[in-house]
């Protein structure tokens, strides 16, 4: 567990922050994933395209916003630390002002990213009002509406936050505003955790009225996304109870078998609730699916799947833009953006040839030899699995925005 | 618009080395924390330190780069480069740890197993 209490305690929270805006990201884009495929293996209902390219969108967006998070956590963890090194090996400069120093930071970087999760929703909503996308339609603007309000509502509570400690503390000895103490900061993480709660109530209710009125497909992904935040909401106020975080990874963590490694990493990252209901979608739909929340053994057969079929999803292309040639444009498409998703997939390879062979050699090395050998060679493997599964995630990730975006811009647009 | 942004390999691969950038770090303050659970003169802790060290170098390498790299060339070359340098400090740990043959017996073969994913990435 990660551990953090005063100045100690941002940098704890901004990580979980960002660890769990990678598991949203995932989450949705995962049952998207399973959702469009069990659709199209029963028939039974037609999968929103639009509703999937808003939500595809909104996967983009989270990925993006949480790639930057983790940057300025970085930023903020070497500003506090004093490790920063002001210029790297080549002699380039680095510039710290992106950093998260104080709650003020925090919550300016999270009203960004609520608006512009706002901005990308709204336009999704009224692009599937004017189709007459009734339900779903409202269903994204209110969700829009809310992260709208969430953001307004957040900054006018740290001001006020803000205020007061300015005011009690410059009254003492003149200290900035930004300076904040633990306890501000724990208050602001239950805060948060309301939001997430308020946020996982609403997802729910809209799930509700999209069952009511036939939408299955996508209620389903906001209820489950609904769930998710309401596991996230717990781990806030875990984190402002105890000061730790359970989502971060930590040696001491570790130091269980492989496979209990690969459980926890599974149920940290993407609850077994989910990950159970993805699966069944999946096996519904049969051997073509893409692997979903593989176990760390099988990368090879996943990556295999993923090289062979990635790219060949013409069979799963709608057979009206066969006919229209479109799928020949969508497929060129697909290949292009889909570099990251390759890289990142090569890389998760590299990481998985690395833990094999690093496996092997610890099975050579003598337990007798050397015992504390043994043990931190055991958690150095590990780090590097959880790594290579991590960095497989997000290629998934990149993977299925990639191919619902294309795929439903040249049917719809 | 999200589509056109993304469309824009630029972003796409700033937040791929951003992710990785992430992960070294992760890396490197796990490593260093392990090595803190081992005796100073133990192999381990002198593994593991430098180790570190080299990865959160290597991570700001990353950051630094983020914005100015595009292709997906640049990024293999430079994450092949990284592997080669932890291999090279693996062997010249070596001197170190002569002592202990078990731990001299690892990062020789840990030096190797970086240099065969080097040339995995280097396509």
């Amino acid at each position: 567990m990660t551990s953090g209490s005063g100045n100690d305690l941002l940098p704890v929270l901004v990580q979980t922050i960002t660890s769990q805006m990678f598991d949203e990201a995932n989450t949705i884009s995962q049952l998207l994933h399973a959702s469009f495929h069990s659709n199209k293996a029963t028939s039974t209902t037609c999968f929103d395209f639009l509703a999937g390219r808003a939500l595809s969108e909104l996967v983009a967006l989270i990925c993006d916003q949480a790639s930057k998070l983790a940057a300025a956590s970085e930023n903020s963890s070497n500003h506090h630390n004093h490790r920063h090194h002001t210029y790297d090996r080549t002699g380039r400069g680095h510039h710290n002002s992106d950093g998260i120093n104080s709650i003020k930071h925090l919550v300016g970087k999270l009203v960004d990213i609520y608006y512009n999760r706002e901005r990308v929703l709204k336009t999704h909503a009224n692009l599937l009002l004017e189709k007459k996308h009734r339900e779903v339609g409202c269903v994204l603007g209110q969700m829009a509406a809310l992260y709208y309000t969430q953001a307004r509502e957040m900054s006018e509570n740290i001001k006020a936050i803000l205020l007061l400690k300015q005011s009690s503390s410059s009254s003492r000895n003149g200290i900035d505003a930004s300076v904040y103490d633990a306890k501000t900061l724990k208050g602001f993480v239950r805060y948060l955790a309301g939001l997430y709660q308020f946020r996982a109530q609403f997802f729910k209710r809209s799930a509700n009225e999209l069952f009511k009125s036939e939408n299955d497909s996508i209620g389903t992904i906001m209820s489950l996304y609904g769930a998710l935040l309401v596991d996230h909401s717990g781990e806030l106020i875990s984190l402002a109870d105890t000061g730790m975080s359970e989502r971060l990874t930590d040696p001491s963590v570790m130091q269980s078998s492989a496979s209990e490694t690969a459980r926890g990493i599974s149920g940290k990252y993407f609850p077994p609730m989910l990950e159970g209901m993805v699966n069944s979608a999946i096996s519904a739909k049969g051997s073509k699916s893409v692997a979903i929340s593989p176990p760390l053994n099988s990368y090879d057969d996943v990556e295999e799947k993923h090289e062979t079929e990635s790219f060949s999803d013409e069979a799963e292309v709608p057979q009206e833009l066969a006919k229209t040639g479109a799928q020949d444009r969508m497929t060129t498409r697909v290949r292009a953006r889909d570099d990251v998703s390759n890289l990142a997939m090569r890389y998760a390879g590299a990481n998985k040839e690395e833990a094999n062979a690093l496996h092997k050699q610890l099975g050579i090395l003598n337990s007798e030899d050397d015992e504390s050998l043994k043990n931190g060679y055991t958690i150095m493997l590990k780090v590097v699995e959880y790594q290579g599964m991590f960095k497989l995630r997000f290629s998934f990730c990149y993977f299925i925005s990639s191919v619902f975006l294309i795929s439903v811009k040249d049917r719809c647009c | 618009m999200l589509l056109n942004r993304a469309n824009q390999s630029g972003l796409s691969t700033q937040s791929l080395m951003l992710f990785l950038y992430g992960l070294y770090r992760e890396k490197a303050n796990a490593y260093k924390e392990t090595a803190q659970s081992f005796h100073k003169k133990d192999s381990m802790n002198i593994i593991l330190k430098e180790d570190s060290e080299i990865l959160e170098s290597q991570a700001e390498d990353l950051h630094s780069n983020s914005s100015s790299m595009s292709s997906r060339k640049e990024i293999s070359m430079m994450l092949v480069g990284f592997y080669k340098e932890r291999a090279t400090t693996f062997r010249s740990l070596k001197r170190q740890l002569r002592r202990d043959s078990a731990a001299v017996f690892m990062v020789e073969k840990h030096a190797e197993i970086l240099d065969d994913v080097s040339a995995l990435i280097n396509v």
